[in-house]
Order: C-alpha cells, then structure tokens, then sequence
C-alpha cells in the first residue's frame, strides 16, 4: 500500500497553508512535526478528504482518493485535534453510531465497541453522557473511535494532547502494536512521544516540508550543534538573543542550557549528544543559529 | 485432438478470441482455486471507484434510532404537552380559542424542538468525524432533518385529528397545519444555517408561541383563516413544502461544505 501525496497546495484566501507537498507513505509510522501553522493540520485533512487540495493530487496505490470515495475511507482512521461529540450519547452510543457511519454490522459493532472502550480504559464509564468527560476521556474517546474499523491508513492529529503521562505510554504501546503494516501520520507538540513512536519524520515549516528522514538520521544532522553550558542569569539573557536556546535547567551553580549553534557559543560550552528535541529547535527554534 | 480443444471448436469463436486462447496456450498458467479468486475479487474490488455511497444504503431506522434515544426530557416533555392540547381538544370543544389556531400555533413546535435538542447536545467538530465514514455526510444531515420533520408529522396527526372532533372543516385544518409545519420549519432551517449554537431558534420558537398566541386570538385573524379558500391554501401549501424541501438540501450540504470549504477550526 503506498499513499502518495504529489504537489499538493491548499490556500484560504491569500494564505498558502499547505505549499507544494510531495510525499510518499509507505507502511509505517511518519511523525509531522512543526510549528503552530506550519499546515500540520490542513495536510492532515487533505488526507482524509475533509478538504480538496487546490493544486495536486492524493492517491492511493495510483488512484485518486477522491475517485476511490468510501473504498478509500473505509481503510482511513482519522482522529481530529478536536474531537466532536454529541454530548448527549453516552460513550458506547458515539462509538456504536460511529461503527454504523463506518460500515460495521450491529454484530461487529457490538464487540468492537465493546474491546475498544477496555483498550482505551473506559469500559466503567461506557454508559456516561459524553457531557460530562474530562478532555483527556475525550481524547480516548477519539482514539477508540479510530480503530473501529481496523484502518489501513491511520491519521491522527495530536493524539497525546491532554492524556497524562500514564495514558500518554499506553497510548504509544497501543500505537506500536498497530503499527505493523499500517501507513500510521502522527502530528504532536510532545517531541519525545515522536522520538518513541515515529520511525521517520516529516517537518514541515510554512506548509512546505523541510525534511523527512528517519530519526536517528535527522538527529544526526545536528551533531556537532548542540552545547550545553551553565551560566549566570544575565549570560543566559543576552546569550538568547544570539542563539536557538533548547532546555534550561536552574542549578544550584546557576543555569544549565542547551545552545543549538553551529559554531561553538561560549568558551565553556561543551559539545553533547543531541536529542530529536535539539532537531526541532534547530529547524524551528528561531532565526539565529 | 483432446477434450479441451475440441470443447474450444464446440463454441463459435471468432477469429480475436480464438487467436487469444492460442496465444494463452503458449504460457503455463497455474489454476485458481475458487477461495483464490473470490480473495482476489475482495481486495480488487476495495480499489474500484465508488465515490460517495448513499445514506439510504445505511437503514434509516438506525439513523432514527440514534437520533430518538439521544433527545433529553426537556424534549419529550414539549412534545407531552403538545399531545396534552390533542386530549384537551378531544375532551372540550375549547370556546375561548378556536381549534384551528391553536393546530396552526402547535404545528411546528416539536420539528423546532427537534433542532434545538440537536444543535445544544452537538459539537460542530463532529461533522469532521462524520466526513471520513463511508456514507456522504449531505445525505445523513438530509436524513437527520427527516427524521425531525416525520417525527414532527406524527406527533401532530393525533391532534389534528382530536381537533377535527371539534373542528368540522378537515381539509382546512390539515392544510393550515401542514403549510405552517413547513414554512416555519423552513425559517428554521434558515436560522441553523445563520447560527452556531441553539439560541437564534430557540429564541425563534419562544417568539413564535408568544406573538402567536397573542395574533392568533384576534377575531379578525381567526376570521381570515377561517374564509381563506382551500385553493388558496393548497396554493400556499405547495409553496411551503417546496421551500422547505430546496432549504432542507441546502442546509445539509452547508454543513458539509463548511467543514469542506476550511471553516472548522484551521
């Protein structure tokens, strides 16, 4: 299965949200990681068919997913970054009126629901008005709801945001037991969940993609770059106003950073290993590097 | 010349299928079991083009069924209290107001309070989910909008035919009735397509009880109603139903389009 997305444009107006993406997904799982309006989210529903590109094309093992239609959407599990409900179902209603939208007999339904409320940790509260959850029940909601038809093609939009860090670690177990021969499009804030889930990544700046590449490769792309060094608070004030500044820690000493620079910053830092979270700071982290 | 072939001369081929079973003799190819090629026509068949499948491919009472058990007691209760009027009508024939306008006043109370149910228990995020199922989201939205108007039908029929106990003039009452019903239903919708959230329409609906009961009791306002020919009315009831019906289309495949088009949280 190869999703291949080719020259894709999406504009609002005088905005060009989504700028000649070219992409080719094949099984596995791609983390898109950007800024806030890099097009995360537009790319994500040109995907799913929520929106039409205005330039380019989406294709499915060489079809037109919008030619392919409900053949295409019955391989597509899609969760949104907000999650819609009707407040007044309770949670085995949603997910069962969501099985019948998908296509699943009362039958499949039925037990489907049902597996997929004990997965996500919310069997005891099945018969609860969807009004009254916390946003990160709704976001189990959102996760169960995209699984109901056992998708080929997973798409899911800050999937971790909002669930604490206990369910943030089921849900990245319960993702790499899908994982295997899905095409899997993950975008979260939460590097390091990316950095445990995501074989490749996608970053994406302007609506344009930057790079894509493997993990571990990306992160070699800025060995050499990244220091750390403690310094007093007024060091650290005009030291970032000159370079990309990733993790600050206070110490007793004064302050532990993290300098992402091409050249070595200060005298006393030292070169350190980097981390996928030094790759997003290095490609997003400001103008000055 | 073994079986096979003369199986082959048996049928009259012509010249092409002929030169292609010749040509397929030259190669080995290996037999199909029938499991084979029924696996083979399921997982073709997912990649044969099938735009938008219809709603009505998904039963309509399942649509009904999760549009019904979901309505809150508020709800249910304007609906009691509408068949209420129905048992009050049959019991007396209601002096002070005339059974013709109360029917007129009642007839699009349970469609509007249908919508407003829906519209404050809905998240308008929802559609972005209900795009990326199989069935097309207009038609679901068309049908849910049916299901409100039917709904509304039945609960009103019992108490037009309570107030046809009192009221002699039958085809006038139905008429009046079934022309409100979709000419206020089609200012409704024209509301939903304005608002975001339950309060226009619910306004709409305390507006429409209040200066109804308030008009409707004029003398000379039941008078009119009562010497409007049923030509006239089956006129104006045609009118409505089209109305209804164009808006009804409308309204669906707006909120389709408002999610298509980028309006839901860019």
């Amino acid at each position: 299965m190869k999703l291949t997305i080719q020259n894709v444009m999406k504009t609002f107006g005088e905005k060009r949200a989504v700028n000649d993406v070219s992409l080719e997904l094949i099984s596995g799982v791609y983390g898109l990681l950007g800024p806030n309006g890099a097009g995360k989210t537009t790319l994500m529903k040109l995907i799913v068919d929520i929106l039409t590109p205005s330039a380019g094309r989406i294709t499915l093992d060489g079809v037109d997913i919008t030619e392919l239609g409900a053949a295409y959407r019955d391989k597509l599990g899609y969760m949104p970054q907000e999650i819609g409900v009707y407040k007044n179902f309770s949670a085995k209603k949603f997910l069962k009126y969501i099985a019948a939208l998908k296509g699943l007999s009362g039958r499949e339904a039925e037990s489907k629901v049902s597996e997929l409320l004990g997965l996500v940790g919310l069997k005891d509260v099945a018969n609860k008005r969807l009004g009254g959850f916390s946003g990160g029940m709704l976001r189990r909601i959102g996760i169960a709801q995209t699984l109901l038809n056992d998708p080929q093609i997973l798409i899911l939009d800050e999937p971790t945001a909002g669930l604490d860090p206990q369910e943030r670690i089921r849900f990245r177990n319960i993702l790499s037991e899908l994982s295997g021969n899905r095409i899997v499009l993950i975008s979260t804030h939460i590097v390091t969940d990316m950095e445990f889930i995501a074989g490749q990544i996608i970053l994406l700046k302007d609506g344009a993609v930057l790079r894509m590449d493997h993990t571990e490769n990306l992160i070699r792309t800025v060995e050499g770059k990244v220091w750390s060094a403690v310094l007093t608070h007024e060091q650290f004030n005009s030291i970032k106003q000159l370079y990309s500044i990733g993790n600050v820690m206070q110490r007793s000493d004064g302050m532990e950073v993290r300098i992402i620079s091409d050249k070595k910053p200060l005298e006393q830092a030292k070169p350190i290993q980097p981390i996928l979270e030094d790759v997003y700071t290095y490609y997003f982290g400001g103008t000055a590097k | 010349m073994n079986k096979k072939e003369s199986n082959v001369s048996d049928l009259n081929l012509d010249k092409e299928e002929l030169k292609v079973i010749n040509f397929l003799k030259e190669y080995d190819v290996p037999a199909a079991s029938k499991n084979e090629i029924r696996e083979f026509c399921d997982t073709a068949g997912t990649y044969l083009p099938q735009r938008r499948v219809s709603v009505w491919e998904l039963r309509f009472w399942k649509i009904a069924f999760f549009e019904m058990s979901g309505k809150s007691p508020l709800f249910w209760m304007c609906c009691a209290v509408i068949l209420s009027i129905g048992a009050a009508l049959m019991q007396t024939a209601m002096s002070y107001f005339s059974p013709l306008m109360v029917m007129i006043l009642s007839a699009p109370v349970p469609f509007i309070a249908f919508i407003i149910d829906a519209l404050h228990y809905r998240d308008p995020n929802v559609v972005e989910l209900e795009m990326t199922c199989r069935y097309d989201v207009s038609q679901l939205y068309v049908a849910k909008l049916l299901i409100a108007m039917l709904f509304n039908i039945v609960i009103i029929l019992p108490v037009a035919f309570a107030a046809n106990s009192v009221y002699l003039d039958g085809w006038r009452l139905i008429l009046c009735v079934f022309t409100t019903m979709f000419f206020i239903g089609f200012i409704a919708l024209m509301l939903i397509g304005e608002a975001k959230n339950s309060l226009p329409l619910s306004a709409f609906l305390a507006l429409w009880i209040i200066t109804g009961a308030v008009v409707l009791r004029q003398p000379e306002v039941v008078e009119l109603f009562e010497n409007i020919s049923i030509a006239a009315l089956a006129i104006a009831f045609g009118v409505s139903l089209v109305l209804f019906t164009i808006k009804l289309i409308y309204a669906a495949q707006h909120m389709h389009l408002y999610a298509k088009t980028g309006g839901c949280n860019l």
